[in-house]
Parts: C-alpha cells; sequence; structure tokens
C-alpha cells in the first residue's frame, strides 16, 4: 500500500495510517420516479440536482468526508459518466483533498458474471443495464470492495443530528452485527408520495427482524411463532422509511455471490429483506454464519470470548475447560501442559444479526420566552428531518426547507436576497423587487419591474421585465420573457417561457418550450410534449 | 502586593487608580486559593480585608452590588454563577473584567474592596454535567470521536474498533479488554513499517504511543492494561539491547510471538491454573456466592462443575449469583452456568444477608489488585465481601497475577469511572428520566451517576486465587516484586 508523508511534519516523517476500516459505495440511478427531470435534452443526472444551488451529491460526499473515511466509489450510469467526472474534478480535486481518493465507475465497467453472459447472449440488448438491479451492480464490483463497506444513495440529505460517524460506530460496536441500516420517519408530505413500508424491530437490542413491502401484503399478516419466541418484545411500524443507508460486511458480498442473481436483484427490495429474515430463522442463520462470519476473520473473537457481556452459544462441551470454541488458532497456544487434550472442535455456531437505526427528528426545543416581549410571535423551530430528494415530493420538500432556512437566517429586517454569486456579474435591474429569502445564481439576468419572492434561481437565467415568480425553482440557463407569471413550479435547464405565460403548480423538463400566453395548471411536461 | 494596605486604608483618597488594586484581591483570592502555603498567609490577609470590607460594606451601602457581582465574576462558580446567580439581577454581568473602570469617586472605595466571601453569593451548581461536584476528577465515559481519530492518520482502523467496543461496553471486563488491545497491537505490529533512517526499537512506542492514548480516552486502561502495555514497551526497548542484528520482519515477526505468549501464558494458561486451584476447594453440597460477571470466576465454576460430574454424576454444588444495576451483567452468567446444567441461582445486591447466612464461599472477580491488598473490582464487590466477613464466610479472590500492581488506593474514589447515560437503556427507569424535566436525559434537574468501580481494604479478603497458588492479599507486593524483575 503505498504510504504519503505526514505532511505536517509533526512526527519527523512518520507515514500515515492509510488503511481505512470502511469504503463508501454511493449508487446513483435512473431517476425513474423523478419525471420529469430525467428526460429531454442534456439530462442533468440524478446526483446534480441542485438543492439551493448546489447539487446533492456534493452533500452526501460531504457527509462521508466527515466521518472520516476516504474511500468513495462512486457507481453511476454511462451517460452520466462525463458529467460526474467533471463535476468531481471541480469540486473534490486532488490538491483540495489529498488523501481522498473517489473512484468513479460506469454500471457497465466490472466483472461479468455467469448470468449477463447469459442475457447479452441471448440478444436483450440494451434493456438488462436499465433495470439492472443494485445487487446485481454491486456484484460486479466486489473486487473494488476489499473492506467492510457503507452503501448510500446519491440523494440523501441527512439532517445535522445524524451523522455518518454515528452510523458507523454504531456498527463497529456490535461484534455479531452483519449489517446496520437507517429506517426514518419522514414528514408527511413525503409519507404520502412513497411506499409504506412494514417493518419490524426490536427496541432494545436494535435488531432488524423484517422488512416488507405494504403493497405486497393480503389482508391478514402472519408473524412466525418462532420470531416471537426470539424477540416477544417486537415493535411493529408502518410509519418507517428505508433510508438506503447499509453498513455491510464485506462477507455480505460472498454471500450474494452464492445465490442466484436473478431472484437478488435490488439491495433495497429484495436482498436486504432476505437477509434480515435469514438473521433470526435458526435454519437459515446457521447455513448462511458459515459465509457470513468465516472463522478466523476477527482477530478480535477470543478477547470478546471473556467479555462478560457476551451470551453464551456454546454447547456444554464435557471435557474441556476452555472458553469458548473459537479459541485463537494459533498453534503453540495449543501446547500447554496442564490442559486435556483438546478434542477437534465441532465448528460453532457464531451468531449474526442484523442492526437498525431509527431515525427521528428530535422535538425542537421551544425558545425560551424572553419576559415582556409582546406582540413578536416566536417563531417554532420545525423538526429537522431526513430527506431523500428521489421523488419529487422529496426535492420540493428539501428545496423549500432550504428556503425557509434562508429566511429564518435572514431574519425580520429586508435584506439583500442571498446571491450565490462570487464573481458579481449578476446583472439586476435596479426597480426589480426580490424577497429577501430567495437565491439567485451567479451571471443571471434580472430585467426591471420583476418580482421574485421564495425562488431558487440557477445561474445564467434570463428574467424579463414584469416577469413575476412566487415559490419558484429555476434551474441554470432558464429564459423567462416579460410578463411571465410563474408560481411554484420547477423549470429545468435550458428552458424557455414565453412572454406571458401563466404557469402555476407545474414541473417541466430540461429543454421545455412555454409558449407564449400559455396557461398551464398542474401539468408535468417534457420537450416536445403539448399541455 | 503590598500597596494593597496603604490603598485600602486610605479609602478616602480616590486619585490612585482603581482597577489593579481592586484586581489583585480577586487574583489573590481566587486562583491561587488552593495554591499552598502562599495562600494561607493571602487568605489571612483576605480575611483580614473582608472584615473590613464588611465593615465599609455596612457604611457603604449601593456600591456594594457591583463589586460583589465583579467578584462572583471572578470567582470558582465561573460564569455560570453569573448567569444564575439571582443576587446580582442586573449589575455586574459584564463588569467582572472592568472591576472598577467605570467607577466614580465613590466607586473608588468598592473597586478596592476585596471579593466577598463566597456565602455571600449563592454557590449554583453548573447546570450538566453536575456530577462534577463530587467526581470532577475521574473520567466520564464518552462516546469516542472516530472520526478525527481516521483523519489523524495515527489510529489503524482496528485499534478504532476497538475503542468503539471498549465505549460501547460490548467488550467488558478486564481480561476482555487486555486482550482485545494486545491483539489490536499485534495487528498493528504486523502492518507497521519502520520509516526510513529510523530503528524499529525506537520508532515502534511512537507509533503506539497516540493510539494508546486514543483507546485511554475510549476507556481507561486499569492496572491489567497498564502491566500489559508496560511490558510490551520493555519487549520491543528490549530488542534494542540485542547483540545479533535481525531483520526487521523477523523483529516484528518475534515480537507478535511475545504477544501471543503473554496472552497464553499470563490470562489464558493462567485463568486454566486458577481454575485448577480453585476446584480443590469446592466440595459437593457448597454453596457459593458470586458477584456481577467475572471471566475467571465464571471458568472456575464450570470447570469445579465438570470435574466434580466426572468423578461422580450425583455431586451437586449451587451457585448464587448476586447482581447489580445499571450493568446487569450476572444475567449473562447465570444463562452460562444454566447452560451447564449447573443449579444456580439470581439475586440482587438488596437480598445479600438472607443468602448470605447458607453461603459456604464467595469467590470474587478483579479488575486490579494493589500493593496493600486492596482489591479494585465492579461497584458492589466491597459490600459482598464485608457482608461476607460478618456472616464468617471465606471470600476468596480470583485474579492472574498481570493485574497485581505497585500502586496504593486508600478508597475507591482514587480512580474510578463515571457512568452517566446509564438510564438509557434501563426500562424501568424511563419514568423518572421523563418526570426530571421532560427532556430527554432528564434535562438540568436530573443528574444520573453510576460509579463503575470500587474499593475492598485487605482485611475482608481471606485469600487470592491466582496461578501461583494460594497467597495472601498482603503478599501482593512480592508477586509484583519478581515480576517486575523479569519473569
Amino acid at each position: 500500500m503505498a504510504r504519503t508523508l505526514d505532511p505536517s511534519g509533526v512526527s519527523g516523517k512518520r507515514p500515515i495510517i492509510e488503511e481505512q476500516d470502511f469504503m463508501a459505495v454511493v449508487l446513483v440511478g435512473y431517476g425513474e420516479h423523478l419525471y420529469p427531470f430525467n428526460e429531454g435534452t442534456n439530462v442533468l443526472s440524478k446526483a446534480l440536482l441542485p438543492i439551493g444551488n448546489k447539487p446533492i451529491i456534493n452533500i452526501v460526499l460531504d457527509w462521508i468526508l466527515k466521518s472520516g473515511l476516504l474511500e468513495i466509489l462512486l457507481i453511476v450510469p454511462p451517460s452520466n459518466y462525463s458529467a460526474l467526472s467533471n463535476h468531481l474534478a471541480e469540486n473534490y480535486s486532488s490538491a483540495s483533498y489529498p488523501r481522498l481518493n473517489i473512484i468513479l465507475k460506469k454500471f457497465t465497467d466490472g466483472e461479468r458474471d455467469e448470468d449477463d453472459a447469459n442475457t447479452s447472449g441471448l440478444g436483450m440488448g440494451a434493456k438488462p443495464a436499465e433495470t439492472e438491479g443494485t445487487a446485481r451492480v454491486l456484484k460486479r464490483f466486489r473486487s473494488y470492495i476489499k473492506t467492510d463497506f457503507v452503501l448510500l444513495p446519491c440523494d440523501l440529505y441527512p439532517p445535522a443530528y445524524l451523522s455518518l460517524s454515528s452510523i458507523l460506530d454504531k456498527h463497529r460496536s456490535s461484534p455479531s452485527a452483519v449489517l446496520t441500516s437507517v429506517l426514518y420517519d419522514p414528514p408527511e408530505v413525503i409519507r404520502e408520495h412513497e411506499e409504506a413500508l412494514l417493518s419490524a424491530y426490536d427496541r432494545r437490542s436494535s435488531e432488524l427482524l423484517m422488512l416488507q413491502n405494504m403493497d405486497n401484503l393480503d389482508e391478514d399478516f402472519e408473524i412466525r411463532s418462532a420470531l416471537l419466541e426470539a424477540h416477544p418484545t417486537l415493535s411493529l411500524s408502518t410509519r418507517l422509511l428505508d433510508a438506503h443507508i447499509y453498513v455491510c460486511r464485506r462477507s455480505i458480498l460472498d454471500l450474494l455471490a452464492s445465490r442466484r442473481p436473478r431472484d437478488l436483484d435490488s439491495m433495497k427490495v429484495q436482498v436486504i429483506p432476505w437477509l434480515v429474515k435469514g438473521s433470526w430463522q435458526k435454519g437459515l442463520a446457521r447455513q448462511w454464519s458459515q459465509l457470513l462470519c468465516p472463522p478466523d476473520e476477527d482477530p478480535l473473537l477470543s478477547a470478546l470470548s471473556y467479555s462478560t457481556t457476551s451470551r453464551v452459544t456454546r454447547a456444554p462441551q464435557p471435557e474441556s475447560d476452555s472458553k469458548s470454541g473459537a479459541e485463537s488458532p494459533d498453534a503453540f497456544e495449543n501446547g500447554m501442559e496442564n490442559s486435556q487434550t483438546l478434542k477437534p472442535k465441532p465448528v460453532p455456531h457464531v451468531p449474526w444479526h442484523c442492526q437498525v437505526i431509527i431515525s427521528r427528528p428530535p422535538v425542537p426545543e421551544p425558545p425560551a420566552p424572553k419576559g415582556k416581549e409582546k406582540g413578536k410571535p416566536i417563531p417554532v423551530a420545525e423538526p429537522e428531518y431526513l430527506i431523500r430528494s428521489n421523488t419529487i415530493a422529496g426535492y420540493w420538500e428539501l428545496n423549500r426547507r432550504f428556503l425557509r432556512t434562508l429566511s429564518s437566517s435572514v431574519g425580520a429586517t429586508p435584506a439583500r436576497p442571498a446571491f450565490d454569486d462570487p464573481t458579481g456579474k449578476a446583472a439586476i435591474h435596479a426597480s426589480a423587487q426580490i424577497s429577501a429569502d430567495s437565491l439567485i445564481g451567479e451571471g443571471t439576468k434580472i430585467g426591471e419591474r420583476s418580482s421574485i419572492k421564495k425562488s431558487i434561481i440557477g445561474r445564467h437565467c434570463v428574467i424579463g421585465k414584469g416577469a413575476k415568480l412566487s415559490g419558484c425553482i429555476l434551474w441554470d440557463f432558464v429564459t423567462v420573457d416579460e410578463n411571465a407569471k410563474i408560481e411554484n413550479a420547477i423549470l429545468c435547464t435550458n428552458l424557455r417561457v414565453g412572454a406571458g405565460a401563466q404557469i402555476k403548480d407545474c414541473e417541466f423538463g430540461p429543454g421545455y418550450e412555454v409558449p407564449s400566453a400559455a396557461v398551464l395548471k398542474g401539468e408535468r411536461l417534457v420537450l416536445g410534449q403539448e399541455a | 502586593m503590598s500597596d494593597e494596605k496603604p490603598e485600602a486604608s486610605g479609602s478616602g483618597s480616590g486619585t490612585a487608580p482603581t482597577s489593579k488594586p481592586a484586581k489583585q484581591p480577586k487574583a489573590a483570592k481566587a486562583p491561587t486559593d488552593g495554591a499552598g502555603a502562599k495562600a494561607g498567609e493571602k487568605s489571612a490577609k483576605d480575611i483580614k480585608k473582608e472584615k473590613r470590607a464588611a465593615a465599609v460594606a455596612a457604611r457603604g451601602g449601593g456600591e456594594d452590588p457591583r463589586a460583589a457581582a465583579a467578584a462572583a465574576g471572578a470567582g470558582p462558580s465561573g460564569s455560570n454563577a453569573n448567569s444564575n446567580s439571582n443576587a446580582n439581577p442586573s449589575l455586574g454581568q459584564s463588569t467582572s473584567s472592568q472591576p472598577g473602570g467605570a467607577g466614580t469617586g465613590g466607586g473608588n472605595n468598592a473597586a478596592r474592596r476585596p471579593a466577598p466571601l463566597l456565602s455571600d453569593v449563592s454557590y449554583i451548581l453548573p447546570p450538566t454535567p453536575s456530577h462534577s461536584l463530587f467526581f470532577s476528577h475521574l473520567p466520564i465515559l464518552t462516546p469516542p470521536a472516530t472520526a478525527t481519530a481516521i483523519q489523524s492518520g495515527k489510529i489503524h482502523p482496528l485499534v478504532i474498533r476497538l475503542g468503539c467496543l471498549m465505549a460501547s461496553g460490548a467488550l467488558r471486563g478486564s481480561n476482555a479488554r487486555t486482550t482485545g488491545m494486545l491483539l489490536a497491537f499485534k495487528e498493528v505490529i504486523r502492518d507497521y513499517e519502520s520509516p526510513e533512517n529510523a530503528v524499529l526499537w525506537k520508532d515502534l512506542p511512537g507509533h503506539l504511543s497516540p493510539m494508546i492514548a486514543w483507546l485511554e480516552g475510549c476507556r481507561p486502561k486499569g492496572a491489567g492494561g497498564g502491566n500489559a502495555i508496560r511490558w510490551l514497551k520493555g519487549e520491543i526497548n528490549k530488542l534494542g539491547e540485542e547483540e545479533e542484528d535481525r531483520t526487521e520482519d523477523a523483529q516484528k515477526q518475534h515480537l507478535i510471538l511475545s504477544i501471543a505468549y503473554y496472552i497464553r501464558d499470563r490470562i489464558e494458561y493462567a485463568g486454566q491454573q486458577i481454575a485448577f486451584e480453585a476446584q480443590r476447594k469446592i466440595r459437593a453440597g457448597d454453596v457459593i456466592m458470586v458477584y456481577a460477571r467475572s471471566s475467571v470466576v465464571e471458568r472456575c465454576l464450570i470447570y469445579a462443575w465438570t470435574k466434580m460430574r466426572e468423578a461422580d454424576p450425583e455431586a451437586t454444588f449451587e451457585v448464587i449469583v448476586v447482581d447489580s444495576a445499571p450493568l446487569h451483567e450476572g444475567r449473562n452468567l447465570l444463562e452460562a452456568l444454566s447452560a451447564q446444567g449447573i443449579p444456580t441461582t439470581y439475586t440482587l445486591l438488596t437480598s445479600l444477608s438472607p443468602l448470605l447466612s447458607r453461603t459456604s464461599l464467595v469467590l470474587l472477580g478483579a479488575s486490579a489488585l494493589y500493593a496493600n491488598g486492596s482489591l479494585h473490582a465492579r461497584a458492589g464487590t466491597a459490600l459482598v465481601a464485608m457482608l461476607a466477613k460478618e456472616y464468617r464466610v471465606p471470600v476468596v479472590v480470583a485474579v492472574e497475577t498481570y493485574k497485581f500492581t505497585g500502586g496504593v488506593r486508600l478508597d475507591g474514589l482514587g480512580m474510578n469511572e463515571v457512568d452517566v447515560n446509564w438510564m438509557d437503556e434501563d426500562r424501568g427507569t424511563e419514568g423518572i428520566v421523563k418526570a426530571g424535566d421532560g427532556k430527554e436525559g432528564g434535562g438540568a434537574n436530573l443528574t444520573r451517576l453510576a460509579l463503575t468501580y470500587d474499593l475492598t481494604p485487605a482485611e475482608y479478603i481471606t485469600a487470592l486465587c491466582t496461578e501461583i497458588g494460594f497467597i495472601p492479599p498482603s503478599s501482593v507486593p512480592t508477586v509484583t516484586g519478581k515480576t517486575a524483575a523479569g519473569a
């Protein structure tokens, strides 16, 4: 392993320890739920969706970096490869992050297993790549993943109270945890749009016991009595959603490799529920324990057997006086004088389980009443939720939350609106009215008498005279002609809104053109579509 | 300092600069209070000044609050008292650094008056952690900062994992933690490469130091761990004194082997030998009482049971497991013993007396043994030992010699650990936590306090069962002397 010398020079020339115990794997999908953002000309990658003019992949990468991880594997669809490569070169160059190592790969790279050879042989063409599940992609890249890893989505906006460090530490502190996942309590607006998930977990031991999609459930729901015997105090919930944060042991990939790929396509939908089910079913647990907990892999195993918090799993051994079956295998340790003859020990069943962290926003403290101030409504801070921007609703919610933080930070006094513009090239007409809780990107020109409220405007946009924007999100290179009125809409890149158009509650894909004087309400349109 | 007196006595003259002398009495009082003989003199001076100040205050009246507030600002309560003290509502919040600066002629008097005694200002406890009133010298168990550890590049990932395991309690117990530490360092040495122009035996201790410090922050090592680290450093040093020139790989291999031998001899083999010794004292029909869970005591019991059953399948002895909050380690011991078929009773510390009357032997585990024979073990051990002595039950401590240390402790507070988060997992106490302030953790009005260890004086221990046999507690220094000489 290449060793870099410690540049701080504190300890002379002591090399830095480069090995990491975790690697981050970020999967970027095609954005199936993000219609109309994903169709049109110059479609933006799902990872580069701007939240407050900042791509969401930056948020995920910064979150990873804050926990100290330095190895990141980013797997993207082939069409997004160059865009992301440029983005990474700009924002996460090796100059600014010397020890960071981001490996960017396309879906189609990586080893091909036998199943891929079969399908391509049949001439099924382009389809498999599109519909390929996350588990199959992961299997392809298992040669790049040498340590335990944490699987993350590209569209996650983690709240301030949830740090990746704490999730990783929870995994590190449980020696028998094979998987640590995060379930979160979403805000109401998100829950309505997502499929409900039935989750069963043991609150006391933080074990995850079952994950099932509610749509597939019949009228009755059965729980095996084996599960109830093992975990009599389990909790069932339909409120929680899966955050797609999975801290996995490397041996899960070995387990996946031993199974038919057709059954285990998607991590979230198939693999994780299947793995979770195996953890409490005794037969499966024992069977998989060979693969998931190979002997001699954990150097601390014999230390853990001395711990006062270790649970008993061994059968009574009549003759030996050894502590547990999993002794250190070093040969010389067996040559003890006073010991009885040690029979060859049967391979013990090493227990394993899946852990879960439930992320709920803490109830914010009501601000202390300041005594005699009357008439000033004290803004109640709202709880900060974990939100994923993999649906339109999520994307909206994230941007709205961003706008709310803008307005609350600016305060009651009317101030200049936030400018995302280091070069000062935005040309804003003096008579334009821009509210304080708006964000304007660089290079944007705003015409006279236009009014912009609670909006996020990207770079190099042109807002014509008299245009009225309220609660809108404009990406880069959008042109709004004069006197257009836009309310609660998302306009993607390279879009043009004709003069005098009235748009309310719409989302338009990249490259779309709104004809002049059009009146559109509640539409989702892409390039070439008629309203 | 000597010009204080004439200025204070000449209270009429307002010409002298007011800020300096006013600062000096405060400075003399607050930080040097515990400084030693010099502080003794000063406090005598201060007492005189106080008396004079009180007399002047009786006359001066209005200026006093400002001086009092200013003094409170610099007092030992610190800024908390400033914000919390209700004796000084509006004055003096910001004047702590400018005691008499804004004073008029009359203010000169106030500024020169020395700080009032602490009894004038109500002593407000700092909000959290309130345990600092008695235990501020003890480490509190906090979750480790793994992100900074990784980013520093000085801590091996296995050591980070070990730190997390120790801090969370998954790895608990002196044997477990010491073994874990040595195994982790084995891997660290295996992965180590000395930089150019550096010799392994000189550089390796420096490589290991940040890791040892970080582990200490996760969980203090204790005597056993400290002895193990000292031994390891000694081994590394010995490499430098060798005659023959070994390659670095050979040296590393030697160290790895030495660590494995240490674990084998002083923990594993010692435990086996202790079980062998203890088993000879356990007869059929005995009732043995144990406290919480100790790996070596568990081993003794299981070995004694299997030996007894081999000799006579009908023979039996009974075990009483005494347990205590918050850790409830005895539950796992109960499971382990029941799995072997040993008849076990489980009880809490509160039911100790009636059970002791039918106990024949108390077998305790140890975290450390001090040179005066006192035992440092899980909190509650002392209670069991003292009560057993009342009932004339022999108390035997099963301990490996690597836990012997040359230090001396006279009470359980000198070295201990404070656990402030124990109510989080204890379901029975949910109501108390919620009632504290309606907030998570009970808020500022609730202090959760649990000490991890306690000290049992030597007179309550009948004998120590070690791998070198049964020895009295008073012979600990002899054993440590022997091992230090290089056994």
